[in-house]
């Protein structure tokens, strides 16, 4: 997907670049940020690629110990059933098990449910409530149920043999005896009166049921307009498929009576305290190691009950147990993504003015409430990147017996902007307007940065229609016309799509970055975030090697051993670069105080005499200098190692926005949809190296053309069993299936943090879903179609293309 | 999902009653069938190992019969377990109707899995419980007209059952 790395005419050499302005720096933190400003941006090849591509990557089941044995889960083949007992006899029989463990046996043990507080926290963070405003119930997450299965694919006991195949073969021994129960997969169903209950403490499913916006006003403000629009969409099932299936070995020893865990995630800092409360331990009594991580997107971010159960069996045989998942479990039990019900409303005046707006959302959580993280971001963002005064918003979340969600890429940005770019796309089909004269229009505009949006969120920054009209120029949308014909003499249909999006990057707001100064003259960085291919070995190299003026070869990135990284919220929600590289400035500003403070005692000189340039610290006004290796080791036998800690916690929120265009052509014969074009603009506030960011960039895009195109977790809602549980039936993107793609950097720098970072990478997915299935409906218009399910599969394609053509000659004749 | 189908068999209605309440017969005709035990009163054990798209298993399960009315028609229903590659159950009304000394034999079934099956056969299973049902009557067929079997058994088209995984 080889596209330009060169960085956006918009985003350089333009007012924009100005440094946010802080009069409040110290000296250090002048320096660190000016050395920065200089020099980062450069797009330099990943430290880590060199490593993976030659196998010396350490993946979790990449890891192994003497003695170990290996788990093999009992899964639930019903959506939701009583288990009324559990025959473990014949299993325990078998050659080579060593146990065989259930949810009474957890209970006996006294073992806690995973607390996966589900609600965000931050202060900017939409609130979620009960109906009524109470605490909502989550459904308690123990590594087994006791009491009942509540989706297909859920452990309901876990075997422990010698080999991997001989644990397989005993859990099919495992006799559980269930009572089958009425069960309910599908969104809009489970909320409906009747629905089964998957809890008895929540009889109608529907746990979550908040309101927010001025309702008075935004009901004038509908009574009075000239045009109303309305619309209902479904975000579908998707799942993340990284591509190492999850994994994780537990080892307790005795001796210590410590606890290991090898396991990939998104962080191992909350793994480690959250797996400490499920099995009642100090958390200094449990190490997380968390090295290499083959794909996240969300799916890892928050704790799986194989996690515990390997720790839990492990003390229980007195040996390390492994558990690896197939693909086949991975489809059926990761964390997986979407499924919301939006309903919007859009009020206009007859200039094609937004006055108000009006949403219902409805999320699908799955049999327990895991996270409501997509349901609250995308809470604040239903305005999307238009200025409409007032907004309402009933956001809700449902049980369904179906697989738990998580934040998955990008988490309810995409659905939002789904939402609000088919609406508006709707309302000018319907009304008359021009697509984009209409969203230039309303959109949000520079001069009322920073804005509030009528659910309260403060976008911080953007020049969206600058963005918009890049886009456009990237994509040579003037010269679309041409290329429809073309494709028209071909017998195809060429059709273009637009979005625009703005998202919201919170995350979890504490970050802690320790910096040292080797005696081997290599400088050591420990950072609680934890990439999964985002290349935070280089690009967090590239920042501190920048703030403290030494090559960048000798900055080592160290992170995912809760032993030596004691504090971070791993990585989501686009939080890394902004919260790692906010506090390793701090880090870096600390590291060359206690410098400059070591060389002035060096030099027998004062403090306020010390300048520090090009990884020297000098003497003013003489030619003595020192630097920052030689001083480390010149002074740690007096002082100790040349070494800080900082802690950081940041709250406000980032705004990274965009537009993003693409062309397909359809096959009007087959239904067949082809990406012939993509073009992004994405303004990521400042970008650290812009060839990571264009990486993300064009990942991201995969995934949400993915949702739009192939992607889902089709569950049978008759019988309740998901049936993709392989590749044979969950389509994917591929290099072969996309285009290439042609991305530009928008930089406008963020005033909410010293670097001026907002995110990159998940802005390729937001507005991905909107903008895909916008061109294909564009190409279907002479047929009449205005409205399509995603994946927009051949066959969905085909059948809208047909029924369309089949209701306009019964009007006909 | 279900399936239907109909066949013209060369015997008696009464001959065809006898056999499809005949355990052996039935054994010797549920494909994939390893052993049927018990009694038409209180209902058959069973063992049966079939292959849906990549899942192999063997199924250890309950058959057995309802509303019956002879010698016209009756319900066949069966659920099996099949350890971790998960469940299947199913059933089918048959009738049995008299056409010139020769018998018409009609069948709607319903069948559903679960488990695995589900999640990797699933655009399979239609064509699959199809085969196997036609395997079943054909075998029953054959029995009852062993004379001259391939030409007794004549197929109507069945109904094509609607893939359900295009109609979401």
């Amino acid at each position: 997907m080889g596209s330009p790395l060169h960085k956006s005419a918009t985003g350089l050499g333009t007012a924009v670049l100005e440094k946010p302005e802080a009069t409040d720096l110290s000296p250090e933190m002048k320096l660190v940020r000016d050395a920065l400003f200089r020099h980062v941006g450069k797009p330099l090849p990943r430290k880590e690629d060199g490593r993976l591509i030659t196998g010396k990557g350490r993946f979790s089941d990449d890891f192994s110990l003497p003695g170990q044995t290996f788990a093999a889960m009992v899964r639930s083949p019903y959506p939701h059933a009583r288990i009324l007992g559990i025959d473990t006899s014949e299993a325990l029989a078998s050659p080579g098990v060593l146990t065989v463990l259930t949810g009474a046996d957890l209970l006996a043990d006294g073992l806690e449910p995973i607390p996966h507080n589900p609600v965000p926290s931050t202060k900017f963070d939409v609130k979620l409530t009960a109906a009524g405003g109470g605490i909502p119930f989550t459904g308690p997450h123990y590594l087994l149920p006791a009491d009942k299965a509540r989706h297909v694919g859920e452990a309901v006991a876990v075997v422990v043999a010698e080999t991997a195949a001989q644990a397989a073969d005993a859990a099919e021994k495992v006799f559980v005896d269930y009572e089958e129960l009425p069960h309910v997969t599908e969104t809009a169903k489970a909320a409906l009166p009747g629905a089964p209950a998957v809890w008895d403490e929540v009889p109608d499913n529907v746990f979550i049921d908040s309101s927010f916006g001025d309702e008075a006003a935004t009901k004038t403000a509908f009574a009075a307009a000239d045009h109303v629009v309305k619309a209902e969409f479904h975000i579908g099932r998707v799942t993340a498929v990284p591509i190492e299936p999850r994994s994780s070995l537990g080892h307790f020893d005795p001796e210590t009576g410590r606890y290991t865990l090898y396991a990939g995630s998104g962080g191992a800092v909350r793994q480690k305290g959250e797996l400490a409360k499920v099995l009642g331990i100090e958390p200094k009594d449990l190490r997380v190691l968390s090295y290499d991580v083959g794909g996240n997107f969300g799916a890892r971010n928050r704790v799986y009950v194989e996690f515990g159960l390997v720790l839990w069996a492990s003390k229980k045989v007195g040996r390390p147990v492994k558990y690896t998942a197939t693909r086949s479990e991975a489809f059926l039990t990761d964390y997986q993504g979407r499924d919301l019900i939006t309903k919007v409303e859009l009020a206009l005046d007859r200039e094609g003015t937004f006055l108000a707006m009006r949403a219902d959302n409805l999320s699908n959580v799955g049999g327990r409430c895991v996270s409501l993280s997509p349901l609250s971001k995308g809470s604040g963002l239903i305005t999307g990147s238009y200025h409409i005064p007032v907004a309402t918003l009933r956001a809700r979340a449902v049980f369904t017996n179906t697989m738990c969600t998580q934040a998955y890429r990008s988490s309810g940005r995409p659905e939002v902007t789904y939402a609000i770019e088919r609406l508006v796309e709707k309302a000018a089909r319907e009304l008359g307007f021009d697509k984009l004269e209409l969203r230039r229009r309303n959109l949000v505009s520079p001069h009322m940065m920073p804005y509030t949006n009528a659910v309260g969120s403060i976008y911080d920054s953007g020049e969206y229609e600058k963005n918009m009209d890049r886009a456009l120029e990237l994509a040579d949308w003037d010269g679309f016309e041409v290329r429809r014909e073309e494709a028209a003499g071909r017998g195809k249909l060429l059709g273009r799509g637009f979005a625009n999006y703005v998202e919201s990057s919170i995350g979890s707001p504490k970050e802690r970055a320790e910096i040292e100064i080797k005696q081997d003259g290599t400088v050591e960085v420990v950072i609680g975030t934890q990439p999964s291919g985002q290349g935070h070995e280089t690009s967090f190299a590239q920042v501190v090697a920048d703030m403290i003026q030494v090559p960048v070869e000798k900055v080592w990135i160290v992170l995912g051993d809760t032993d030596i990284v004691s504090v971070g919220g791993g990585s989501h929600s686009g939080r890394s670069m902004r919260h790692a590289g906010t506090v390793m400035a701090m880090a870096s500003a600390d590291l060359l105080k206690e410098g400059r403070r070591r060389a002035a005692e060096h030099f027998s000189a004062d403090f306020d005499a010390i300048d520090f340039e090009s990884g020297h610290f000098k003497l003013r006004g003489t030619n003595q200098t020192i630097d920052i290796f030689t001083l480390g080791n010149l002074t740690r036998e007096k002082d100790g190692p040349l070494r800080v800690a900082r802690d950081n916690e940041m709250h406000t929120p980032v705004f990274p926005n965009g537009a993003a265009i693409c062309e397909v052509e359809v096959d009007p014969e087959t239904g067949h949809v082809l990406i012939t074009s993509y073009a992004t603009v994405d303004d990521v506030g400042r970008c650290i190296n812009p060839l990571i960011v264009h990486g993300q960039t064009h990942g991201g895009i995969a995934q949400g053309v993915g949702q739009a195109m192939w992607e889902l977790c089709a569950v049978d809602a008759s019988s309740g069993q998901p049936l993709a549980g392989s590749f044979m039936d969950y389509g994917m993107p591929r290099s072969d299936n996309m285009p290439s793609f042609k991305c530009e950097i928008a930089e406008v720098i963020s005033p909410t943090n010293p670097l001026g970072i907002k995110a990159g990478g998940e802005g390729g997915t937001t507005p991905a879903l909107a903008t895909v299935v916008n061109a294909v409906l564009d190409a279907l218009k002479d047929y009449g179609v205005t409205d399509i399910d995603m994946p927009v599969t051949p066959h969905a394609v085909w059948r809208a293309i047909h029924q369309s053509k089949g209701e306009r000659d019964a009007r006909a004749s | 999902m279900d399936l239907k189908g109909e066949y013209r068999i060369a015997a008696p209605r009464e001959h065809v009653w006898a056999l499809i309440n005949d355990p052996q017969a039935l054994r010797e005709c549920i494909p994939g069938c390893n052993s049927l035990e018990g009694s038409l009163e209180d209902g058959f054990t069973a063992r049966v190992t079939t292959k849906i798209g990549p899942v192999k298993a063997t199924f250890e399960g309950e058959v057995t019969l309802s509303n019956v009315i002879a010698p016209e028609s009756y319900t066949i229903s069966g659920a099996g377990k099949g350890g971790i590659a998960g469940f299947a159950k199913g059933g089918a009304d048959v009738n049995l109707a008299d056409a010139d000394g020769e018998t018409v034999l009609t069948y709607v079934a319903k069948a559903q899995v679960g488990g695995k099956l589900a999640q990797l056969g699933s655009r399979l299973i239609d064509s699959t419980a199809k085969k196997l049902a036609d395997e079943f009557f054909a075998s029953l067929a054959a029995r009852a007209a062993p004379a001259d079997a391939a030409a007794a058994v004549i197929e109507t088209p069945a109904e094509r059952p609607k893939a359900r995984w295009f109609s979401r």
